[in-house]
């Protein structure tokens, strides 16, 4: 690693710490945004001003909104969001710690599948343009890119689930708890979420595929001489991946918001279903917490992408910090 | 000049589009001798690109394809090898420079790879023997520290420099022959001079054979041994460097040598462009192609099919495909016949032409149909 790339990594690093400080920000003033009065929402129905006013103290809402802040900012830090009332009582974090990784179970195979199976579609329609393949898959393709996810989700349970029963049709069993059943329990699910990402990066690497192959470059290699082969899977692939990069990363920030509806459907208690019912219960510490976790992973992703971009294009990683 | 190296007869590539078949390239014939430089020249869209490809057979296919003719290359028909066995021609044997030094380099493989790689697929060297000969051959194109340079990405180089590397692509895997399809067009007036000066060393110095494509008669005047002018996927006049600038034949040489600025010529003269576009290739008229832009054009010329190349001189290898003899007319056309006149001292033509108001069309018919014995039509 060159002086250069590492400048670049340690700007984003930066650049993404910051932008979870303004994340923090919004998320926190989102309770006082918000209309209602969350104190009287989680004491429910009527009651003594004295009661509301001595839980506000006790929240520290009495306190300027800056050190209500810090104070939120300080505990969120340490993984302390507070407690839920729409789940008794129980702690936020703790919760999270649980549910988050469920949702990453599901959401980091779908994107494993879609990429993989997405890049190989990709490269092959490219590759054999205007064949007999490449059209069935174009319309495969477009078709998976328009169902939704709810409905689709309904239909698998229906044939593959309950006339099929090959599949559960709900629950989730944690791949440390049984692998197996940990696979059989997310088949279908990752399956309905792939459809979006996979026709997205499919399509995406063909049309790249398509536009490199075509570059005055690949004219060079051929030119030279060299095997067809490392023409396309060397000199153009490498070129076509780097747009897909983007494509990958958008789509795995998806799947994090589409989780609320695929667990909702396979009742799955990920951070979708989480997100849900802190919503449809008011639940307006979790949303917080939600948001705020939420949010540092999608910066997280973008770092990382950023990072892997620099890493496939030399041009992004040596011209940083060169004032280009 | 030494053996034959190169002789491409009456190829033939189309492209196949919607709008029907398009002839770029119709009947082409040349050759390249060892040790020799030779110019195709045109303006853009006459084919002469799509011509190199197809000696290279890199053409785009579909649409494109290689109809017919034949690619001697060394006495060996190109076009009847296996692709495997063509490809082992590509970069050994004929290497091929681009226009586009910017872009003509892949942007995420670093030189040093780019050139091995070249190196080694025609080659059974190691990586480290292929490294070493793609040093020597960045040092042998004027690439200054070529040891850090093999480290380089092409968008850390200039033009220029990059342009340097593909010919160093050429000369390390030895090829006999370059083509060199506007290797200049892109880059600056100083850094064009460095190119063709490396070209033209090249050729002296490890006697490789130069086929360039230009539309940059300064840089064909100066280099080329020989030249062929194409025209609406034809070539229409072809010879001597000499013969061709100072007794063109053709009505479209004399338009381009006219269109060429000169530091002599009084600042005031206007060039004289080509009016006019070239022909629909998908289209092709039966008549010559030219005759719409033609400021000779003659009866004879709308009156028969395309005329084909034509023994000039045979000293000078001049061919051209035109039914006049531009000899008598060059530099008479009404609207530059005062001042072409006059340098040219040529009174005699002068008085002949300054009559009608057509001169040079009147006379030009009066000499087709002398070739012919048609009787004349009156204009």
């Amino acid at each position: 690693m060159n002086s250069s790339y590492s400048r670049y990594i340690i700007k984003r690093i930066l650049v993404s710490v910051l932008v979870i400080f303004i994340i923090s920000v919004f998320v926190f003033l989102l309770m006082h945004l918000i209309p209602g009065d969350p104190v009287r929402t989680m004491l429910g129905g009527e009651t003594d001003e004295a009661v509301v006013q001595a839980y506000r103290e006790k929240l520290h809402l009495t306190e300027p909104l800056p050190v209500q802040y810090w104070l939120w900012l300080k505990n969120a830090l340490r993984g302390d969001f507070g407690t839920s009332y729409a789940l008794n009582g129980q702690d936020i974090g703790e919760l999270l710690w649980q549910r988050f990784p469920i949702t990453m179970s599901l959401a980091v195979p779908c994107i494993l599948v879609s990429t993989i199976l997405g890049v190989l579609l990709g490269v092959l329609s490219a590759i054999h343009r205007g064949s007999v393949f490449d059209q069935i898959v174009t319309v495969i393709l477009t078709a998976m890119n328009g169902v939704p996810i709810f409905w689709i989700g309904i239909v698998f349970i229906w044939v593959f689930g309950l006339k099929l029963r090959w599949f559960p049709v709900m629950g989730y069993t944690a791949p440390w708890d049984n692998f197996i059943q940990y696979l059989r329990t997310i088949a279908m699910p990752v399956t309905v979420m792939s459809f979006g990402p996979l026709s997205a990066i499919a399509r995406q690497t063909r049309t790249n595929m398509l536009e490199v192959i075509s570059q005055d470059y690949i004219r060079t290699a051929r030119a030279d001489g060299i095997a067809e082969s490392s023409i396309k899977y060397r000199h153009a692939l490498k070129n076509a991946l780097i747009p897909v990069v983007t494509i990958v990363g958008i789509q795995f920030r998806w799947l994090v918001g589409g989780s609320l509806f695929t667990e909702q459907i396979f009742t799955i208690n990920g951070i979708g279903r989480t997100v849900m019912l802190a919503i449809t219960s008011r639940d307006y510490t979790m949303i917080q917490a939600c948001t705020f976790i939420i949010s540092v992973f999608v910066v997280g992703v973008n770092l990382l992408l950023d990072i892997l971009y620099g890493w496939l294009d030399p041009r992004i990683r040596l011209s940083s910090g060169k004032g280009e | 000049m030494g053996e034959r190296l190169l002789e491409v007869k009456d190829l033939c590539t189309s492209f196949f589009t919607y709008t029907g078949e398009v002839k770029a390239v119709d009947h082409v014939s040349y050759y390249l001798d060892e040790q020799e430089i030779i110019a195709v020249v045109g303006e853009s869209g006459c084919g002469k690109s799509v011509t190199q490809m197809s000696v290279m057979q890199i053409i785009q296919s579909p649409p494109g394809k290689i109809v017919g003719g034949e690619v001697l290359y060394q006495g060996k028909d190109l076009l009847k090898l296996s692709p495997a066995e063509m490809r082992k021609i590509r970069g050994a044997e004929i290497a091929m420079i681009f226009q586009e030094p910017m872009t003509a380099l892949n942007p995420v493989i670093t030189v040093g790879k780019q050139l091995t790689e070249v190196i080694r697929s025609h080659s059974g060297l190691s990586k480290k023997e292929a490294w070493k000969k793609g040093v020597e051959s960045l040092e042998a194109v004027g690439i200054p520290d070529p040891e850090a340079r093999m480290k380089n990405y092409p968008f850390e180089m200039s033009g220029g420099m990059r342009q340097r590397v593909c010919i160093a692509i050429a000369v390390a895997c030895n090829s006999k022959m370059i083509i060199a399809d506007e290797p200049t067009t892109a880059l600056d007036v100083t850094t064009q001079a460095q190119v063709m000066e490396l070209l033209q060393e090249l050729v002296v110095k490890y006697k490789k054979s130069v086929l360039m494509v230009t539309h940059n008669l300064g840089l064909v005047t100066r280099y080329a041994d020989r030249i062929y002018v194409m025209y609406a996927g034809q070539v229409i006049e072809s010879g001597t460097t000499e013969c061709l600038m100072t007794a063109p034949k053709h009505p479209y040489t004399v338009g381009l040598l006219e269109s060429v600025p000169s530091l002599d010529d009084d600042k005031e003269k206007a060039l004289v462009p080509i009016e006019g576009t070239p022909p629909n290739l998908a289209n092709m008229p039966e008549t010559c192609p030219f005759l719409p832009r033609c400021r000779y054009a003659a009866d004879k010329c709308r009156n028969s099919v395309k005329p084909s190349l034509r023994l000039v001189d045979e000293k000078t290898n001049h061919y051209t495909a035109c039914y006049l003899d531009l000899d008598e007319h060059f530099g008479s056309d009404p609207e530059t016949l005062g001042q072409e006149a006059e340098e040219a001292g040529g009174q005699a033509r002068k008085s002949a032409a300054g009559e009608a108001g057509t001169p040079a069309k009147k006379s030009a018919d009066v000499k087709a149909d002398e070739q012919t014995g048609k009787e004349g039509v009156t204009l």
